[in-house]
């Protein structure tokens, strides 16, 4: 057997299974539930393969429209209040000694890789009416009736934002790790008092940070079923929920399947997005 | 015992081994001397079994190397990265070539002992390769390779990744180890003074095909192209008379006198006439720059010793070279310029 | 830097920022302990909560479920992602199918969970007549197992010497002893934390089980039926376990990821 068989035989050994699994049961599933988007649910459930549009129709109606928005604005709520709580959070990291930085990452980063669920489950119990944080402002007699801060908007928030905070630390952590803090000095020498030396050279250097944390709370969050199940409680319904009850409950699959064609348009926008941007500061970065 | 024959190696569309034959003779520190990309890597390479040559013969001792593999073959390499297992230690490492052998455990770590104190690292045994130093791990990669006892060890640029001052100690470490353990040495380098200093015999490689091959003394005196004087030290150019060839004169022979004094210079081949332009003080020497009427530099190294006399910039000179000291060598094809100049190593 | 005043100023955040992570998870554990059950009240310290874990059937058996789940998942993951990482360090050289490598981890997980309770449901409920279980959750489980187990082989690979092959050939070891005694040795680490990361995301893994397991139960969708319909006080100790569990597991893949990672 020559030298270039051998080589094609050791990719396909190699890559074969992975790929071969994949396009199995990633490609075909995927494409295929974004296929039914364009048929229709049969009687009983199921799909019944009329080509129709009606989906689509169907999702422009201003019930799920309003749906869309409210997961977007939630899922931009959650990625905004990440970033305010993340990037001192990261910054705070990244101008430690070095022997502290890797141990104060695993720190943060550790709560991410346990169950979301249970950990949505803890601020159930602690943003109940009964729960935690009532009883103790209750106690120390702070306020006298609970305050609502379960099953509304404001939970769903603090909880997504809660589960993918360590996701924004991190790209942060690595884009403040490299700038160099003379930068920062010129720009003091030059004139420019605190505030606005952060504002006009050290934050934009870190952008590309700042979008990729960005990035990885904003899409989990869109799509986002737990949170908004456990936190909101059946009265706020983002995205995911719909998905839900369209395939397990309403088993409209077709229709379904438009929702989560929408998540994926609206997630390769908000890539799309962040690509022009990392494009947009290379190309400034030449000049 | 080494012999290379019409060896011709072709990755993609590049020639990297244009027809290469050598002969390296038993015991001797032959060094394959070139810049990056002359193929001196991929010659070593197929010495030792990870290359094989697309035409050509590879022998040791009379028996043919090619389609042997390299765990088949009496050769040992001593890599550029030292390739030093991180997670044994370093006597481990050192006894792993006698263990695959088939060495018995307990023989195999007390000749790698040994062979860790003949390098002065009889200590470090129990220790894992990343608490060494670089000049460290090169010593046990060597006692790696030479614990085996191969006929031949093959050096891959082996002095490049250690500092500036450890690099002269272990020229003469590794001159010294090749005579004491008395087998043959490959290096491969592209540092000229490496070569020079260590080896017996030096070949000159470019693009692929051998420029010269001879000992130290007789590629840096009496260079046969311009690329090999021009590789080995500092040279004088001068257009000689026939077509395609030029005359070499080192600046330590270029004998150089004020022009009020030009007949204290006697039996010269040649001279020229000029003016200094600059003078640099080097401590055991002076550099002195000279441009030539008609145009041209040429450039002289006076020891300070015989400088008694020492000229500065502005006067005018004239310079030569006694028959001896000028070397006709073949331009190998690039144009001679028609005013002298100097290259530099 | 930027004064004493901001500094002790970011370091009062970065507190509060670290307090605000780990207090959900500390108040189940100390709720755990909890006698009276509730939040609103101290009963005492008990472990009486464990006791009644155990014999809780309905959680016993989902939590032995969702270990063969995490199991074969792991198994599979890291047979084809080592392999793949290989293939994709070494024996090729290309960004399309990195990027391709990279999906199944940032695909949402409840577009890729109704992707296969549609393909399942087509492919092997109708054409073969089978229903969902807990093989169906294996399988989805995998197909993004592959993928993290993958990148942390490969991170690991890269960091890798090939010379030290080449060198353990030289020394008089064939191709397949040098693969046991260099190149496995050298892997194993990186091949260890992807199976922990992998066994760990399968654990806890609750939207793509929810989507096709049918009619089993694996341990996240337990907790969350009782979450959902009516929490026992048994939850806060079995979700104390489950975190304890998580991070021990992933404290343990990151000392073997390699010292120089400060990436997940």
């Amino acid at each position: 057997m020559n030298g270039s068989t051998r080589l094609r035989l050791r990719r396909g050994a190699l890559l074969g299974p992975a790929l071969v699994w994949w396009t199995a049961l990633l490609a075909a599933p995927v494409l295929l539930v974004l296929a039914y988007s364009v048929f229709q649910r049969g009687v009983y459930g199921g799909v019944v393969y009329d080509f129709s549009l009606d989906n689509f129709d169907r999702i422009a109606d201003s019930l799920y429209l309003d749906v869309l928005w409210f997961s977007v604005r939630v899922a931009g709520e959650a990625t905004l209040v990440a970033l305010l709580i993340g990037y001192p959070a990261a910054w705070f990291i990244a101008t430690r000694p070095e022997r502290w930085r890797t141990i104060l990452l695993v720190l943060v980063v550790l709560p991410f890789w346990t169950s979301l669920l249970i950990r949505t489950y803890s601020w159930m119990v602690l943003l109940n009416d009964e729960g935690l944080i009532n009883n103790g402002l209750q106690s120390l007699g702070i306020i006298d009736e609970p305050l609502s801060l379960l099953y509304n908007e404001f939970a769903i928030v603090l909880g997504l934002t809660y589960g993918y905070l360590p996701l924004m630390i991190l790209p942060l952590y690595a884009a403040i790790e490299r700038l160099s803090p003379e930068l920062r000095e010129a720009a003091s020498d030059l004139g420019a008092s605190g505030w606005r030396a952060f504002l006009t050279v050290t934050f934009p250097l870190t952008r590309a940070g700042v979008t990729a944390g960005c990035i990885f709370v904003f899409v989990p969050s869109l799509g986002n079923f737990l949170v908004p199940d456990l936190l909101g409680g059946g009265r706020e319904q983002m995205v995911g929920n719909l998905i839900q009850t369209q395939f397990l409950k309403a088993r409209d699959w077709p229709f379904g399947a438009t929702l989560a064609l929408a998540i994926i348009a609206l997630m390769t926008i908000v890539l799309l997005i962040q690509a022009w941007i990392n494009a947009r500061d290379r190309t400034r970065e030449v000049a | 015992m080494i012999e290379i024959q019409n060896v011709t190696k072709r990755f993609g569309g590049v020639t990297a081994v244009d027809d290469v034959s050598l002969t390296i003779a038993e015991n001797e520190f032959f060094a394959l001397l070139g810049p990056s990309g002359c193929g001196k890597t991929t010659l070593l390479r197929m010495l030792a079994g990870f290359e094989e040559p697309d035409s050509g013969v590879l022998s040791l001792d009379g028996s043919d190397l090619i389609g042997v593999k390299p765990y088949k073959r009496p050769l040992n390499m001593m890599f550029q990265s030292y390739a030093l297992f991180p997670h044994m230690s370093v006597l481990d490492n050192v006894a792993y070539g006698l263990k695959m052998e088939g060495v018995k455990k307990a023989e195999a770590r007390s000749r790698a002992a040994e062979a860790l104190e003949q390098v002065q690292l009889g200590h470090t045994a129990s220790r894992r390769p990343a608490q060494l130093s670089g000049g460290q791990r090169q010593r046990v990669a060597l006692a790696r390779a030479l614990v085996k006892r191969p006929r031949v060890l093959l050096l891959d640029e082996p002095l490049s990744a250690l500092d500036r001052q450890i690099r002269g100690e272990m020229q003469i470490e590794l001159k010294r180890l090749q005579h004491q353990v008395g087998i043959t040495f490959v290096v491969v380098t592209h540092d000229q003074e490496e070569a020079l200093t260590m080896a017996d015999r030096i070949a000159v490689l470019r693009d692929g095909h051998v420029e010269q091959v001879g000992a130290p003394d007789e590629l840096y005196e009496r260079p046969a192209t311009r690329f090999v004087a021009g590789f080995l030290g500092d040279a004088n150019l001068f257009p000689a008379g026939t077509q395609g060839e030029e005359i070499v004169v080192r600046p330590e022979r270029l004998r150089l006198a004020l022009a009020a004094d030009a007949s204290s210079l006697v039996g010269l081949a040649d001279t020229r006439s000029g003016r200094i332009a600059e003078v640099a003080y080097l401590g055991t020497a002076r550099k002195y720059v000279i441009d030539l009427k008609g145009g041209g530099t040429a450039q002289a190294r006076v020891a300070s010793v015989d400088d008694t006399r020492p000229l500065t910039a502005g006067d005018e000179v004239v310079v030569g070279w006694a028959p001896a000291d000028g070397v006709v060598v073949d331009a190998g094809g690039a144009p001679v310029p028609a005013v002298a100049e100097t290259v530099h190593a | 830097m930027r004064g004493r005043v901001g500094g002790k100023v970011l370091g009062v955040g970065f507190a509060a920022t670290l307090a605000f992570l780990y207090l959900p998870i500390l108040v189940l554990v100390v709720l755990s302990f909890n006698a009276s059950g509730l939040p609103t009240s101290w009963g005492g310290f008990t472990t009486g909560w464990y006791s009644e874990l155990l014999n809780n059937d309905g959680l016993t058996k989902a939590f032995l479920n969702t270990l063969i789940v995490a199991f074969w998942a792991t198994l599979i993951s890291v047979v084809l992602g080592t392999l793949l990482a290989f293939g994709l360090e070494k024996a090729v050289k290309s960004t399309g199918l990195d990027a391709v490598s990279y999906i199944p981890m940032i695909i949402p997980d409840i577009v890729l969970a109704i992707a296969l309770l549609s393909f399942y449901n087509l492919v092997f409920t109708q054409w073969l007549g089978l229903s969902l279980g807990l093989w169906s959750v294996i399988l989805g489980h995998a197909t993004f197992g592959i993928a993290f187990v993958a990148i942390i082989v490969r991170t690991r690979l890269r960091h890798f010497d090939d010379s030290m092959v080449e060198a353990s050939l030289d020394l008089g070891a064939n191709e397949l002893r040098t693969f046991r005694h260099v190149t496995l040795p050298a892997i194993t680490p990186g091949i260890v934390a992807g199976a922990l990361v992998a066994f760990t995301l399968s654990l806890d893994e609750f939207v793509i089980a929810f989507f096709t397991a049918g009619t089993s139960v694996t341990f996240p969708i337990q907790v969350y039926s009782m979450v959902r319909f009516g929490v026992t006080p048994e939850i806060n100790a079995a979700a104390t376990l489950v975190v304890g569990v998580s991070l021990v597991l992933t404290v343990l893949a990151l000392r073997l990821r390699g010292r120089s990672e400060t990436t997940l």
